[in-house]
């Protein structure tokens, strides 16, 4: 199997027939490592409906992409047409089929029967290099857009950003039983303690934070993915009771009556 | 969150999932790409290859549960079992990217109570914590090897088998029910991808009756309700028409016919077929035209395929961007148009059981219509291997396949189905349903029907204006 590039892409539309068209994918110079690539872009008839988009390889029908894809951005800028709604096309072109063909050739079919050209994609054939071991790249992550926004976030909220990204253990913690056992954390704050206490093994953690650093503390679960941490923003959001009620580096902003009402074991630590 | 951190968050979620990424599998190397699952962003749902499955958690009882979803994706299927009401659900998924995505779309949407786990589920030592219920939707390939141990963790699967391939039989209830053996169908999923290519079943399999019942919603639990169990999966076509004429010379293709939903006008028809093309897949469609005003449409244009001795052709209807329906219609060589359209009903009403079991594997197979039966050669050709029998010629217990087209169906008519029938025997039934009363005709109404139905069999499809453009079809299975 040969390596296909898709050297040039001409889109050329005849303005009579079309009022807008164009080719949002492929773009030239693109390589086919896989066994299809993806053509997708819009016609919009002059008079005529575009209904789809034929593409021939040496003269061979290989693929038939119909108009009717949705493209707010051409109903925007032809606001006067309905027909601009949908006339996106989407297809996948599998290689195979364009095999010994030098030219990919798309042309639009009109509703009263005629033709159109829309572009031309020139192809070209290698020989592939050795097999590579599948995609070494690491996958995409979002982590350091997260890292940015959580850093945007608690500069907003006045909050010291040294050390903030570190996973931090809480010493006050010692000697509270956690393994396997539902916490409530009234900590507040970045959210230290209930990721703290969940890396300590509770089974999982609800932590309410009623000092506006709820979004902040949800950022860095997300920085650090962590799992079976909730936060919330009020005890009225709650529907459970915990093993252990925590409360570590602040006042208790609740009376003792109603945490113990929360949890089996309380335990407050400044 | 606040709106400013919202949006900020959408932002990333959307550039996430345009980023063109597939993850490949390492127990079989297939792929799932970032667009596999429609994601809500709360105000608005992002385009998924997938159609939503929400609706068969909508038969389940998941309040109060814990619940592991297995291939958890982007996590769509673990938070809306957290808006049913679940009070903590796990989703493993191998992933990384997939899990960040996921995990930015909890916050994004404010949903609580649902984490994402970087794991490997085709690992038996993956399955460590006790859940109340399973979901494995399109996951079988994965956890195959790992059912013994997911009956160590849990009562209660729902599974989503991969596409039908006539397999269901074999590669999934066989399985499945030795550690599961109470399950309850509950329909079918990708129906509305038109073309009926890549049609899956979804059902809850458990530890025992018991444990199957509490799992279904309180209104669904008693047997006369069960119709409604099913009515989550029901998916239907509702579109009459017929294609009138069928031409096939060397690549060009004529077709014309007539098509029309009872309650949107359509304003394009699409000409398509799973025959080989060049590439030596499916070509999928040959041809886009408008319809006349009053449904009727023409096609005239190639078709370089590999036709072979049968090919099918689909006439689906769109209205912009939403496809209403289609039709099939069938060409073989040396067929007549009155053979053509007999051809059709055959294979309209024999496919969707194909799916579930291979036709070639029926041993006997009774044509009960009424008054002109089947074409039997059509009949012994797509099911070979069957004995072939009419209703007045019968026995009990006699029959794994049981066909008939434009039947009555009642419930003295169904018990007698039933004792006709082998346990696990298919039945494949076309009646005049909901579409003909649409088109003003009289019908029989989905829920009368499927009453008729539920007390005898498992439903595993229902499809309106599934055969000849005008009757509905109903595939049912012996428990």
């Amino acid at each position: 199997v040969s390596v296909l590039s898709l050297a040039e892409v001409r889109v050329e539309p005849d303005g009579a027939a079309l009022a807008s068209a164009g080719l949002s994918r492929p773009a030239a110079g693109e390589t086919v490592g896989a066994a299809s690539f993806v053509v997708r872009g819009w016609a919009l008839g002059e008079g005529v409906r575009a209904l789809a988009v034929e593409m021939r390889a040496a003269g061979r029908l290989v693929r038939v992409a119909p108009v009717r894809e949705a493209t707010p951005d051409i109903a925007h800028a032809f606001p006067d047409r309905s027909a601009a709604v949908h006339c996106g096309f989407l297809t996948r072109v599998e290689a195979r089929a364009l095999r010994d063909a030098t030219e990919l050739q798309l042309t639009v079919v009109l509703a009263d029967g005629g033709r159109t050209g829309l572009a031309t994609i020139g192809l070209a054939h290698s020989e592939p290099a050795p097999r590579a071991p599948r995609d070494p790249k690491p996958p995409p992550s979002v982590r350091p857009d997260v890292q940015q926004l959580a850093l945007a976030e608690a500069r907003r909220r006045g909050v010291t950003e040294t050390g903030l990204l570190e996973r931090v253990d809480i010493p006050a913690l010692d000697g509270v039983a956690l393994e396997g056992r539902t916490v409530l954390d009234l900590s507040g704050g970045p959210g230290h303690v209930a990721r703290a206490a969940r890396a300590r093994g509770a089974a999982l953690v609800d932590s309410v934070h009623e000092d506006e650093l709820a979004d902040l503390a949800r950022l860095l679960d997300l920085y650090h993915g962590t799992a079976r941490v909730f936060v919330h923003e009020s005890l009225a959001e709650l529907k459970r009771t915990y093993d252990v009620v925590v409360l570590v580096g602040r006042e208790p902003g609740t009376a003792v009556g109603q945490l113990e009402s929360l949890g089996a074991e309380v335990v407050v630590r400044s | 969150v606040t709106a400013a951190v919202a949006a900020e968050l959408e932002q990333l979620v959307v550039q996430a999932l345009e980023v063109p990424y597939s993850s490949f599998s390492a127990t079989d190397d297939s792929e799932t790409g970032n667009r596999y699952q429609a994601v809500g962003l709360g105000h608005r749902t992002t385009r998924g290859l997938r159609e939503d499955r929400s609706r068969f958690l909508d038969v389940l009882d998941l309040r109060g549960r814990t619940v592991l979803d297995l291939g958890s994706n982007l996590g769509e299927i673990s938070r809306e079992a957290r808006v049913r009401g679940a009070t903590l659900v796990d989703g493993f998924e191998i992933d990384p990217y997939f899990n960040e995505v996921a995990r930015l779309v909890n916050v994004l949407t404010g949903t609580t109570g649902v984490s994402f786990y970087e794991r490997d589920m085709a690992d038996p030592a993956t399955y460590a914590e006790p859940y109340d219920i399973v979901l494995a939707f399109s996951a079988f390939r994965f956890i195959a090897g790992c059912l013994d141990r997911l009956a160590q963790i849990t009562d209660v699967m729902v599974v989503e088998t991969h596409e039908l391939k006539g397999n269901f039989d074999d590669r999934y209830l066989g399985p499945l029910t030795q550690h599961f053996p109470a399950f309850r169908i509950l329909g079918e999923s990708d129906v509305e991808r038109l073309r009926a290519a890549g049609v899956r079943a979804v059902g809850v399999f458990a530890r025992d009756e018991a444990a199957l019942v509490g799992a279904l919603a309180p209104q669904l639990r008693d047997g006369g309700a069960a119709a409604a169990v099913f009515a989550a999966g029901v998916r239907g076509r509702r579109i009459r028409g017929a294609v009138e004429r069928l031409e096939l010379e060397d690549t060009r293709l004529q077709v014309e016919g007539w098509c029309r939903e009872p309650h949107t006008m359509h304003d394009t028809v699409e000409l398509s077929t799973a025959a080989e093309g060049p590439a030596g897949g499916p070509f999928g469609t040959l041809a886009v035209t408008e319809p006349d005003g009053d449904g009727s449409f023409r096609f005239d244009c190639e078709a370089p395929v590999a036709a072979g001795d049968l090919m099918r052709v689909d006439v689906s209807a769109f209205a912009g961007d939403t496809g209403l329906g289609t039709l099939s219609a069938y060409w073989s060589p040396g067929l007549d148009q009155g053979d053509r359209r007999d051809l059709t009903v055959v294979h309209e009403l024999l496919e969707p059981v194909g799916r579930y079991r291979v036709l070639g594997a029926f041993e006997s197979a009774l044509d009960c219509g009424p008054g002109s039966p089947l074409p039997r050669r059509f009949l012994e050709r797509l099911v070979p291997n069957a004995r072939w029998c009419a209703r007045d010629a019968a026995s009990d217990g006699d029959f794994d396949l049981v066909v008939g087209h434009a039947v009555a169906v009642e419930e003295p008519g169904m018990q007698e189905m039933q004792r006709l029938t082998r346990p696990g025997a298919y039945l494949v039934l076309s009646v005049l349903g909901e579409l003909a009363r649409d088109s003003g005709k009289q019908g029989l109404g989905r829920t009368e029907l499927l009453a008729a139905c539920v007390p005898h069999f498992d439903v595993l499809s229902y499809v309106a204006g599934g055969v000849a453009g005008l009757y509905d079809l109903i595939v049912l299975r012996r428990p």
